[in-house]
């Protein structure tokens, strides 16, 4: 069986109560994010897949003591009333995924609860809630103070989305989903990471998200006949220039094999941010995550 | 008579009194003193006197002042006192002022010229017609042969014949003088004046002077110690001959009645009796008297015998005789909330369909006054605990109503019960009145007093258990029976002294009881029931003439009862103004719709709050939007239930009597639908506008009343079925709960259709129990209505709908069939041949369904090969290829739904504005609540196998029914029956004015009450 799966596993649910992450990123974790771009060619049949990183390791690099819970920084879910386009739909979704990973740090159930809800209303709006398997809000409601088995069910949740897009061919959807996180994950640690200076690990870290953000952006061009896609593309576009000017220095790559089979291309950059450029960062992330929040 | 009219009447007497010589005043204040007597009470008569004298004073001064022009100033101002008069006084009252002043001027035996002008021109004045101004002149001043209508006068005196052949005369016993009556046809009076000078004649407790003239009022009595009592039904006896037309023989023959339950009845009696009389029924009570009133008058059908008006059967010839007879029960028909003139007013109208709207009213007013009831006409009937009226007003009302069309026959059931003797005596006088006109009046009486015995003309005696032991003339009564009893002073019916009869003897000697050795009663009668019953078939009863069942003429009656439509008319108006008159009716029912729709909207108004407030009101957020609509369906229905439950049972006596009448039932209850409709439409509109403006439920307001109005009304006619089936009112009450409730439970919302007790749940369609209930028609229509149709969804429901369509084929018919192709393809050790075959059936049927459903969808070529026997692997490759390109399609259908969406929330953007006008007419269109229940989000199963079908258990708002004959799933948008489809809302409202007309047509043919008594009696063993 040809099976082509994009498995995105969003930090969030993984890191549920207890940062129990894949053993092959802590192994390549230390100071560096293990961001892995892949190029996702579906005639290669390849089992390739696409992590973000997990909440511990994104937010490791944050000195975590004396964080406190700023629920300020998440995009509220009433918000959600204004979500009529599948545009702005699919890409809130992918921020409201950001969003629970953070939540999920200070193991904050109600509010964890309710994003769930929220992204699982989306999900209807966009009919890809039949990714959900029967009963697992249910089967989540109850076992929300149960760390195992929630890591459990939130792993067979999102492991049926990225099933359901791949087969259902909304691939556009994912890309979007995957905008939207990303945007809210850059957000969030512009936010946490406190004053700029050189030294700053986190700001490298976010320096090196510029690869992401073009794998992307790379993967989403192949939808570009799609309306939402050009909208997208348009939308990011001020980033996409930003980065383009971004000095890089390049490492090596590096392709390593995950216990369950699962390949991961893993990339050590060692990018770097002028004090401008960071500020010119947060001011640009920080407008593209407005107008997909507010949907104007 | 107001007091401003009788001084008037006074000012016209002093102006008269003008006339006399001085020694004559006395003698005018004499007479004026009597008429005042009659007028008002002692302590005020000097007052009066005084005030007469004061204008007799005024008018001689002016007289003094001005003597040439006296006379003419005189005639003038009598002209003009003659006008107010004539504005405020009755034409007999009138009359009785009249002959007052012409007794004044009698002081001697003729008239002056001067005093003949004046007087002829004072009666021309009073609109007198010349015919009565010169009988009256004729009756005082001319010997009776003068008169020119002999017709009208009556001389009582004691010789045997009058010397005046052409007037009435009746030889009284022992007068000493004579008495002389005149009738005034124009104003139906009696007038009278006597020479009787040795003896005292007493009227209304008041000596009568001879020589002046008096009124003689409907139920007086002119009494003395030599001549008795003359009673003024004895005067009309000799005014009336009765039309030997209208004559007519009342007979009945051997007739036999037995209850099967108590064994009493009525024993087998003969009579017969001429019209023109009036007979007494008398007994003990409880022997039987109102059944055989029943009997004779057609209500009750006696098991042998019959019972004819001139040889025509009361019972099965009721056609013929139609409007002949008349029949007051016992029980007040009174309707409460109405006026006494109003009760009559539209009693006469049904019974006159040929009148004027002028007639009838002077036919009532005329009858009104005749019975003393004119002065309280304005007055409230009120019930008999809250009581407007006296008992013996009320009794007289009841009989007016049969009164007013004078039948010819007239049976009253106990007419004095309850009444003072005074009240008794007028009620009685009206009825000998009917009888002295011909008619044939048949009462009931327990305790009859003397002088009511001594008004009938035929008496007829029940003994316990309706044995007949006596009939014929009262005053022989007594006699018989002491002779029977062989008891002394046998021969003296009356008493001496104060001529009493004694009816109670009667009673007494029948009833009496045997002594023991000790001299105490023993409780046994000396002669038993049957004892008497078997004298009287020896010694009275005549046997009815055998062959005489020749048919002769019937009378004709001034029935008319007026058309359907008219009747129809007649009763809405009643039924309106009683209704209006009951201020606490109107109130509670006008006010209760909108407070409960005020109650339930404030309630259920969940305020979500928003980003801005926390007490604001969103629409689509409120999460209690479904509970409204569906308790706003219970509340119609109930309040519809409510007014209708009582009102065919509260009117079960006059429909009765109206039923007598041969008035048209369906008229009737057409008034009562009519009216009930009307409360109904007003009620639910009244809630819907308070209800929906609370919960703001924006620009559905006529949708929400049809639905509402039709449910109201279903209930309406339900309540009316059963008022019109069930014998009292508590059982109505005690029933409304089990007829409502099923409605609340089985109306779609407390429980699903789907849900119930799988023997009679269906898994596809509404289930024959849901489908009965007017409740699930209505809640549907509008859960449905309002979220398909509200301003905002309209825009998108028919691409939501294809969206639906295609996530579901994609995301659960294809996969579900994917999975049958997998079982049926799996090769086990022990085949499930059924299943198996379940299974391709089941293949075969989806597969034919989905082509047929969708144009692009060809049909799967090789279907005929899915079959046990020849299934191959090849036919599941094909098949699952086949799969995949339909699952290939609807993702590209919904991928392009999704984007038709977008679309027209862009259209929408640009037609509003701005984008948040869109989000905001979201907010108040649609509510998140009702969607998620019709879309029936919280239900996990989506698809289900049933009976060789996949049905289809998701988003049933978006579903289309598979049934063509009409039936669907709950919360299906439309329904398909034959070629046809329908809106939901539409097709509901249809099928809840079925269920209505259904209803109305069993009100009409009396379904429902048919049935419940036959089962009562089928229960019961009745009779």
């Amino acid at each position: 069986m040809f099976k082509i799966k994009y498995l995105i596993i969003l930090f969030g649910l993984l890191a549920f109560g207890g940062c129990k992450s894949d053993p092959a990123s802590k192994k390549s974790t230390g100071d560096d994010f293990e961001a892995a771009a892949i190029d996702s060619l579906r005639q290669e049949f390849k089992e390739v897949y696409y992590r973000f990183p997990s909440p511990e390791e994104m937010f490791s690099y944050l000195d975590s003591t004396g964080l406190q819970f700023n629920k300020g920084l998440l995009n509220p879910y009433a918000n959600i009333d204004s979500y009529i386009e599948t545009f702005y739909q699919s890409l809130n979704m992918g921020i409201y995924n950001a969003d629970l990973a953070y939540i999920s740090l200070f193991q904050r159930y109600k509010e964890s609860l309710d994003y769930l809800q929220t992204i699982y209303i989306l999900s209807e709006r966009l009919r890809i809630s039949e990714a959900f398997n029967k009963n697992l809000v249910f089967r989540i409601e109850n076992n929300i103070r149960n760390n195992d088995s929630l890591e459990v069910i939130s792993d067979d949740a999102f492991n049926g989305i990225i099933n359901f897009l791949s087969k259902n061919k909304k691939e556009d959807v994912f890309a979007l989903i995957s905008m939207g996180g990303f945007i809210e994950f850059m957000h969030l640690s512009l936010s946490l990471c406190g004053e700029y200076s050189p030294e700053n690990k986190v700001i490298q870290k976010i320096a090196d998200q510029k690869l992401v953000f073009n794998n992307i952006l790379k993967f989403a061009h192949q939808y570009s006949n799609e309306r939402n896609i050009q909208k997208m593309i348009g939308l990011v576009e001020p980033l996409t220039q930003f980065y383009n000017k971004v000095q890089e220095e390049t490492g090596k790559a590096t392709v390593t094999k995950a216990p369950e089979g699962k390949l991961v291309f893993g990339a050590k950059k060692k990018s770097m941010l002028s004090e401008n450029d960071f500020y010119k960062l947060k001011e640009l992330i920080s407008d593209i995550r407005i107008k997909i929040t507010t949907a104007k | 008579m107001s007091e401003s009219i009788l001084k008037a009447i006074l000012r016209l007497f002093a102006i008269v009194s003008l006339l006399l010589p001085d020694d004559k005043q006395l003698y005018a204040e004499e007479i004026i003193k009597s008429y005042l007597l009659q007028l008002v009470n002692q302590e005020k008569i000097l007052q009066f006197l005084a005030i007469y004298r004061f204008y007799q004073n005024d008018f001689k001064e002016r007289a003094q002042k001005k003597p040439g022009k006296s006379s003419r100033l005189f005639s003038v101002k009598s002209l003009l006192i003659c006008e107010q008069i004539n504005k405020h006084l009755l034409q007999n009252q009138k009359a009785l002022m009249f002959f007052q002043i012409l007794d004044i001027v009698h002081y001697k035996s003729t008239l002056s010229e001067l005093e003949n002008d004046y007087i002829k021109t004072l009666a021309i004045s009073l609109n007198f017609s010349e015919d009565l101004y010169n009988n009256c002149r004729a009756f005082i001043f001319e010997p009776l042969a003068e008169v020119p209508d002999k017709n009208s006068v009556l001389m009582l005196s004691n010789a045997a014949f009058s010397a005046e052949p052409a007037i009435h005369h009746w030889q009284v016993a022992n007068l000493r003088g004579s008495i002389v009556f005149l009738f005034i046809k124009e104003t139906n009076n009696f007038f009278f004046r006597h020479t009787v000078t040795d003896d005292q004649l007493i009227l209304k407790g008041r000596k009568t002077i001879a020589g002046r003239t008096y009124n003689f009022e409907k139920g007086s009595v002119l009494r003395s110690l030599l001549i008795g009592a003359i009673h003024y039904s004895d005067i009309l006896k000799y005014y009336f001959n009765p039309n030997p037309e209208s004559s007519f023989r009342f007979e009945a023959s051997e007739i036999e009645y037995r209850f099967t339950r108590s064994g009493n009845g009525i024993f087998p009696l003969s009579f017969s009796i001429e019209s023109g009389q009036l007979l007494g029924i008398m007994g003990g009570s409880g022997v039987g008297k109102s059944t055989l009133l029943n009997l004779l008058n057609g209500n009750l059908k006696p098991h042998s015998g019959q019972v004819t008006i001139n040889g025509f059967d009361v019972h099965t010839e009721k056609k013929e005789l139609h409007g002949i007879i008349g029949y007051i029960p016992q029980e007040d028909l009174l309707i409460e909330e109405l006026t006494v003139y109003r009760n009559l007013y539209f009693n006469a109208r049904l019974c006159f369909g040929n009148l004027s709207e002028n007639q009838i009213e002077v036919l009532v007013n005329n009858l009104l006054t005749d019975l003393d009831l004119f002065e309280i006409k304005d007055l409230k009937v009120g019930s008999v605990l809250n009581k407007f009226i006296s008992g013996g007003q009320r009794k007289r009302l009841n009989i007016s109503l049969e009164l007013i069309r004078e039948p010819y026959l007239l049976f009253v059931d106990e007419p004095t019960s309850g009444l003072s003797s005074t009240d008794s005596e007028t009620v009685m006088d009206l009825l000998k009145e009917q009888a002295m006109k011909g008619k044939l009046v048949v009462i009931n009486i327990h305790q009859p007093s003397s002088d009511i015995f001594k008004l009938f003309d035929k008496l007829l005696v029940l003994d316990k258990g309706g044995r007949p032991v006596f009939f014929g003339n009262p005053v022989d009564a007594p006699l018989y029976f002491k002779k029977v009893r062989q008891l002394i002073n046998a021969e003296d019916s009356e008493c001496i002294t104060c001529g009493n009869l004694n009816p109670e003897q009667i009673l007494q000697i029948i009833e009496a009881e045997e002594i023991n050795e000790f001299g105490k009663h023993t409780g046994k009668r000396v002669f038993s029931p049957d004892e008497w019953y078997n004298l009287y078939k020896k010694n009275v009863e005549v046997k009815p003439r055998s062959t005489d069942r020749i048919k002769t003429r019937v009378p004709w009656s001034l029935l008319s009862v007026p058309g359907k439509y008219k009747q129809f008319g007649i009763f809405l108006k009643r039924n309106l103004l009683s209704k209006l008159a009951d201020r606490q009716y109107l109130l509670i029912n006008l006010l209760e719709a909108p407070l409960l729709a005020f109650i339930l909207g404030f309630f259920t108004r969940y305020n979500a709050g928003s980003a801005t407030s926390e007490y604001a009101y969103i629409f689509s957020a409120n999460i209690n939007l479904p509970v409204y609509i569906f308790m706003g369906v219970i509340v119609a229905l109930f309040l519809g239930m409510m007014v209708s439950a009582e009102e065919i049972i509260r009117d079960r006596k006059i429909i009765q009597r109206e039923t007598f009448l041969n008035l048209s039932r369906l008229s009737y209850y057409n008034s009562k639908v009519l009216f009930l409709l009307v409360l109904s439409a007003i009620q639910t509109l009244a809630f819907v506008l308070v209800g929906n403006c609370i919960m703001g439920i924006k620009g559905m307001i006529f949708p929400y009343w049809m639905v509402l109005f039709s449910a109201s009304v279903f209930s309406n006619l339900l309540g009316l079925n059963i008022s019109d089936s069930l014998k009292s009112v508590v059982s109505i009450y005690i029933l409304i709960p089990l007829l409502l409730v099923p409605q609340i439970l089985l109306g779609g919302a407390m429980v699903r259709f789907d849900r119930l007790n799988k023997q009679i749940a269906s898994q596809e369609v509404v289930p024959v129990i849901g489908d009965l209930m007017a409740s699930r028609w209505a809640y549907e229509a509008l859960a449905v209505h309002q979220f398909k149709n509200s301003r905002y969804e309209k825009f998108f429901y028919f691409t939501d709908k294809t969206e639906s369509e295609s996530s579901f084929r994609l995301n659960y018919l294809v996969p579900e069939l994917q999975l049958i192709l997998d079982e049926v393809s799996e090769k086990t050790s022990k085949p499930d041949k059924e299943l198996i075959n379940k299974n391709f059936a089941l293949l075969r049927n989806e597969l034919i369904f989905l082509a047929q459903s969708d144009e692009n969808i060809p049909v799967f070529k090789n279907i005929e090969m899915l079959d046990e026997e020849k299934f191959t692997r090849n036919v599941e490759e094909e098949l699952n290829i086949y799969l995949q390109r339909i699952k290939d399609l609807y993702l590209r259908k919904l991928d392009d739904a999704l984007d038709n969406r977008d679309k027209i929330i862009e259209g929408l953007v640009i037609k509003l504005g701005n984008k948040n006008k869109v989000i905001e007419m979201k907010h108040d269109y649609y509510n998140e609540s009702l969607a998620e229940i019709v879309m029936n989000k919280r239900d996990n199963e989506k698809i289900i196998r049933y009976k060789n079908r996949l049905v289809r258990k998701a988003e049933p708002i978006f579903a289309m029914p598979g049934s063509k004959s009409g039936r669907a799933h709950f919360y299906s948008p439309v329904k398909r029956i034959g070629g046809l489809t329908i809106n939901t809302l539409w097709f509901n409202m249809a099928a809840l004015w079925l269920m209505n007309i259904a209803f109305f047509l069993f009100l009409h043919f009396g379904i429902i009450r048919k049935t419940v008594t036959f089962s009562g009696n089928l229960l019961f063993k009745g009779r």
